[in-house]
């Protein structure tokens, strides 16, 4: 079996991210950017722009008077919702991608991005945690996912996926069954991925952790919790469904018990609205 | 060209997460997608074609929640009798109706302290034996996500688990 990094030397072309959201991420490793050039970046894509005007009117944003105009928008939103902005757009592109090979259809696979972007968020808010970065950790968590589509083949992981169904006995978890099948899990690929793309380090630290946590990083729990979110809500999941182990060290480090857990999943939903399309 | 003779109506309705919906319709669907812990209900009463689905996240609102009217379907105890009354409204009779559910999957936990997948349907049965109410067919639990869909023209309601579509009631 040939492993992560033999895979990674056979492709010549890796899948990656946009410029816009590139730029948008590389504002988190403290890159200056002025706010003229993010607004650039939207006036030059009509479905940024589109996403700039319904986050402006949105709740989180929104003042007394409604904003039709894209300029009005953009001065609402200020830096850090622009940034927001070209992230959930670019990054939920992106990561529309991700998850064919798990019979994940890009609207799903874009839904789960954003809502493990935005719970993650969330509770980086309540933590006192850096909430940029939560966002865009809970956003990209699953990106490993197009690596594997990318060197396993969609048609070869679903093929796998059946033989998988017809094998007798007890449910297998999801990360068990990606290192015995294909050497490597998601979450693995999905770190190396990250890094390629020059990602920031606990960007990459919570990817490749986020369904292990040790308890060494409340980003990692954090990110780890916002992917329990997704999954009870159906949003991300493919073949693999809910087979993933959920650490409930993880929800005590987060401070969350059952009503909260509750009360993120009713959350999330109602914010995820906001960016449907 | 002559046009074809068109169904009364053709609707196709896709119910989100959280959401209900009830058609009166001779043709088309009602479908929801992403069932992960939530529970997907389908309602069906043949004599009037009056079809509904619910698909709600939760057993029930948290201590001294007050629920919107739009956002009832949120949980089972607000959104199962907004979708019977629905159905009522549109001509639907208790005792015709044909009830089935699906959902209710769990993650692999350690601590065995959350399981809402395994709440959402003891809750549907609390529920369906409160009020004296039968499902005709149901497929819940286990780890895997769900589709539901129900055909408005004969009823059948079918469950997509894992690519396959199988035929979980049909008259």
């Amino acid at each position: 079996m040939a492993t992560l990094e033999e895979h990674l030397a056979k492709v010549t072309e890796l899948p990656s991210p946009s410029d816009a959201l590139l730029k948008a991420l590389a504002i988190l490793r403290g890159e200056d950017f002025e706010i003229r050039e993010l607004e650039e970046l939207v006036r030059s894509d009509p479905s940024m722009s589109m996403t700039v005007l319904r986050l402006a009117n949105s709740a989180k944003y929104a003042g007394a008077q409604e904003v039709g105009g894209i300029r009005d928008a953009m001065s609402r939103l200020g830096f850090s919702g622009l940034r927001r902005a070209i992230l959930a757009h670019q990054g939920g592109a992106l990561m529309a991608q991700a998850g064919r090979g798990y019979g994940l259809d890009a609207n799903n696979a874009r839904m789960g991005a954003l809502a493990g972007a935005l719970t993650s968020e969330r509770l980086a808010e309540e933590l006192g945690e850096n909430t940029d970065v939560a966002f865009s950790a809970g956003l990209l968590r699953d990106c490993g996912k197009i690596l594997l589509d990318h060197v396993i083949g969609v048609q070869a992981m679903l093929d796998d996926f059946k033989e998988l169904e017809s094998r007798p006995g007890s449910e297998i978890a999801q990360l068990d069954y990606e290192r015995e099948t294909y050497g490597f899990d998601h979450a693995e690929a999905g770190a190396a991925l990250a890094k390629s793309w020059g990602l920031p380090d606990a960007v990459v630290h919570a990817i490749s952790e986020h369904h292990d946590p040790q308890g060494e990083n409340l980003l990692v729990d954090i990110v780890h919790v916002g992917d329990i979110v997704c999954a009870h809500l159906g949003l991300g999941v493919g073949m693999d469904g809910l087979a993933y182990k959920m650490n409930s060290g993880s929800l005590e480090r987060v401070g969350l018990e059952l009503d909260q857990l509750s009360h993120h999943i009713i959350r999330t939903i109602s914010e995820l609205a906001d960016f449907d399309v | 060209m002559t046009l074809q003779p068109q169904s009364t109506s053709n609707a196709k309705v896709v119910v989100g997460i959280g959401d209900l919906q009830v058609v009166k319709a001779d043709s088309g669907d009602i479908t929801t997608h992403a069932l992960g812990s939530c529970i997907g209900l389908t309602i069906y009463d043949p004599e009037v074609r009056v079809a509904g689905m619910l698909h709600y996240l939760l057993p029930h609102p948290m201590q001294g929640e007050s629920v919107p009217e739009g956002k009832m379907g949120m949980y089972a105890t607000t959104g199962l009798p907004e979708l019977f009354k629905k159905s009522y409204e549109l001509g639907a009779k208790r005792e015709n109706l044909i009830i089935c559910a699906a959902g209710a999957s769990n993650m692999l936990e350690d601590s065995g302290t959350f399981q809402i997948g395994r709440r959402n349907r003891s809750m549907l049965h609390k529920l369906f034996f409160r009020n004296n109410l039968t499902l005709a067919a149901e497929e819940t639990g286990g780890t895997q996500a769900r589709t539901l869909k129900i055909d408005l023209a004969t009823g059948v309601v079918l469950v997509r688990t894992k690519g396959n579509e199988v035929v979980l009631w049909q008259p």
